[in-house]
């Protein structure tokens, strides 16, 4: 009898209900609001497929203010090359013609300096044939002909004087270059140690003892006396010989003499350039591919979960102890916490008890390193930077008490809103190099937030550790 | 409508064309209200629901095999996104002594002469718990197993919440045919349960059926 009755019921409601023709009239501003999501899923949509792009872009951006700021760095040693060439160009025109012209001394002169600066860069470079067999620092130019004229006039004292004074290391530099001085005479050799400077200032002090001058120009021990000192030190040692002071005798050697002193000038700056060029850093890229688990809460992590990223690092060294990351890392971050510590966009009428959630999203970090630590293989360097989110979509689930127990309800939202510069990178990375093409990564990394992410707009919080995998782009040998 | 003008349809909203889109939508519009308001509280409700349905059929337009009943396939739908909009409120469960209702007389609700509308103000006064039970089972016929879970409540609780369902609709359409009564819901007093709207959520993951 029930049974009926219910069946009548449920065909009464099943026909009127059923039988919905003209029974519901359209409202435009439904269509509308559909129109606007679609509009809306399509702007998304838009802006994940050019997500990829966006990040090739910054990855090729990076990539040439790295090449354009180290730029200089790769001139300077092109014209190493260059210049070689040059050095031994000039000292065989100059041996040819001992009595070149005034004018031609002078571009010998210009010639030398940027063969110093080019010889004090590449530091173990002979530039010329009267080095051969003395130690690489040591550094033989034939100097201009009118301003090695002094030197030679003695060139068998200075090797006299060095094979007595000089210590027995560095005899046979000074024999080398005395008996290369005896028979070439007219070829006004001056024996240049590393700070080649001084054996331009030779000329210049005619007073400076030459056995001096060459004893300190071969001394190793002071390879970065800068040029003022080396003259101080050799008008002093003239001083204290207390001779006489050969000048200038003519005005054309006075002149020459004035150019010596601005080309030494010239290549004192020359020899600091050098310095910085040889400390210089060349640059290095490396590609990391990570994987990481890590823990998330939201405003804790007494309710953290477990997730999981994986992702690719590019990474530019803008100096030997600086870097800069970037990459992109897809991130699973499922969090859960009490309903207190989210910000949901409506209010409930009933508020659940605890929410959990799961956010699939990007991470685009831009952080900063600093190495620490670097012995043999391993590396130690610490990091900071700024992480964006890109919220791809975020799940969540609701927990409720009510009279048929604890239940729960869930929903999941396409959002993919971006919040660029919320979260507050810190990392120290553990690098061991297991070939020069590249190592293995080990990073413990904390996210803290700057600002309420997500659609339910909590602080989340992520610790974890990172493993990887680094490739070195480029080799930073020269 | 015929077939073919349906496929033509439905192939343009394959290519996202708008226009194509907004034709299908008020073709089928009235149909697809019709399954959104009996789950639904009121219209606005029922709208926001149909748009998410929608939604979903635009977007997953191409899955639909031409082959297959449109009407039914959106009908699905439209009942999934419903049910979804149910268990993202059911923190509204709502509960109400029935005790009353149990002991009031059956009468003869077969030859009623209650409109459409009427009905539908009744299935929308009901509670949502008993509400969706009802629509699924009555309505859509699903069994208690079925419902048990897709609400992910047991078939005993189903059963429990139909025929509370049943009793309050019989309530409502006594009172709205005794003479002294001007309306059926004159004598109830049920506030809505849900409330709120919830922009931007997509009520189900997947199309189902």
């Amino acid at each position: 009898m029930n049974n009926e009755k219910d069946k009548k019921l449920d065909d009464l409601f099943k026909k009127k209900l059923e039988d919905t023709d003209d029974q519901i009239g359209y409202r435009e501003e439904d269509w509308d609001a559909l129109d606007e999501m679609l509009d809306k899923r399509k702007r998304r949509r838009a802006v994940i497929y050019l997500w990829p792009v966006v990040s090739g872009i910054a990855a090729a951006l990076l990539l040439f203010l790295g090449w354009w700021f180290f730029k200089p760095t790769e001139k300077n040693s092109n014209n190493l090359a260059v210049t070689r060439h040059t050095v031994k160009n000039d000292n065989s025109t100059t041996r040819n013609n001992p009595a070149s012209t005034a004018t031609t001394t002078l571009a010998s002169k210009q010639n030398l300096a940027s063969k110093q600066n080019n010889a004090s860069a590449t530091k173990t470079h002979t530039l010329s044939i009267d080095t051969s067999g003395s130690k690489p620092a040591n550094l033989a130019i034939n100097a201009p002909p009118k301003s090695s004229h002094r030197i030679n006039q003695n060139p068998v004292l200075i090797g006299d004087k060095n094979a007595n004074r000089t210590p027995p290391a560095f005899e046979s530099n000074t024999a080398i270059a005395a008996n290369k001085l005896k028979p070439q005479s007219g070829a006004n050799l001056i024996d240049v140690t590393k700070p080649a400077t001084k054996q331009l200032s030779s000329p210049l002090t005619p007073v400076i003892d030459n056995n001096k001058i060459t004893a300190a120009a071969v001394l190793p021990k002071t390879p970065n006396v800068p040029m003022a000192s080396v003259n101080h030190t050799d008008e002093n040692s003239a001083l204290k010989t207390g001779k006489p002071a050969e000048q200038p005798v003519s005005s054309a050697e006075k002149s020459q003499a004035a150019m010596s002193r601005l080309l030494a000038s010239s290549a004192a700056q020359d020899n600091k350039v050098s310095a910085k060029t040889i400390a210089s850093f060349r640059p290095r890229y490396a590609l990391n591919v990570i994987g990481a688990e890590d823990a998330s809460g939201a405003g804790s992590f007494q309710q953290a979960k477990a997730g999981n990223k994986a992702g690719v690092f590019f990474s530019a060294a803008i100096s030997r102890k600086l870097s800069i990351t970037t990459g992109t890392l897809y991130s699973s971050t499922p969090y859960a916490a009490a309903y207190g510590d989210y910000n949901f966009p409506y209010q409930f009428k009933n508020d659940p008890v605890s929410v959990s959630a799961n956010c699939k999203m990007l991470d685009i970090p831009l952080n900063v390193g600093y190495q620490v630590y670097s012995k043999g293989r391993n590396a130690v360097t610490i990091g900071t930077g700024l992480s964006s989110y890109v919220m791809l979509q975020q799940s969540f689930n609701f927990s409720y008490a009510g009279n048929y127990g604890t239940s729960t309800s869930s929903y999941s939202v396409p959002n993919n809103s971006s919040y660029l510069f919320k979260i507050l990178n810190l990392n120290a990375t553990y690098q061991r190099q297991i070939s020069s093409r590249g190592g293995i990564t080990i990073q413990p990394y904390l996210k803290l937030p700057l600002a309420n992410v997500g659609y339910s707009q909590v602080k989340l919080q992520t610790t974890g550790v990172a493993v990887g995998v680094n490739w070195n782009l480029g080799s930073s040998k020269p | 409508m015929g077939e073919d003008e349906l496929h033509q349809l439905l192939r343009g909203c394959i290519k996202q064309d708008r226009k194509c889109q907004k034709m299908l939508y008020k073709t089928f519009y009235g149909f697809a209200m019709g399954i959104c308001l009996r789950y639904a509280n009121d219209r606005d409700s029922a709208a926001e629901v149909m748009n998410q349905g929608f939604l979903k059929v635009f977007t997953h337009i191409e899955s639909f095999d031409l082959t297959r009943p449109f009407k039914a396939w959106l009908g699905k739908i439209m009942t999934n996104a419903s049910i979804d909009f149910y268990r993202a409120n059911l923190k509204m469960a709502y509960t109400e002594d029935l005790e009353a209702a149990e002991n009031m007389s059956d009468g003869e609700f077969a030859d009623t002469n209650l409109s459409y509308n009427d009905l539908l103000a009744m299935v929308q006064t009901l509670p949502p718990a008993y509400r969706t039970v009802f629509n699924l089972f009555a309505i859509e016929g699903y069994s208690h197993e079925e419902i048990g879970e897709m609400l992910h409540i047991n078939a005993g609780t189903s059963k429990s919440n139909l025929h509370k369902a049943r009793q309050k609709l019989k309530q409502m359409i006594l009172k709205a045919d005794a003479p002294a009564s001007n309306s059926y819901n004159s004598g109830i007093d049920y506030a809505p349960s849900v409330a709120f709207n919830v922009p931007g959520i997509v009520l189900n993951k997947g199309i189902r059926g």
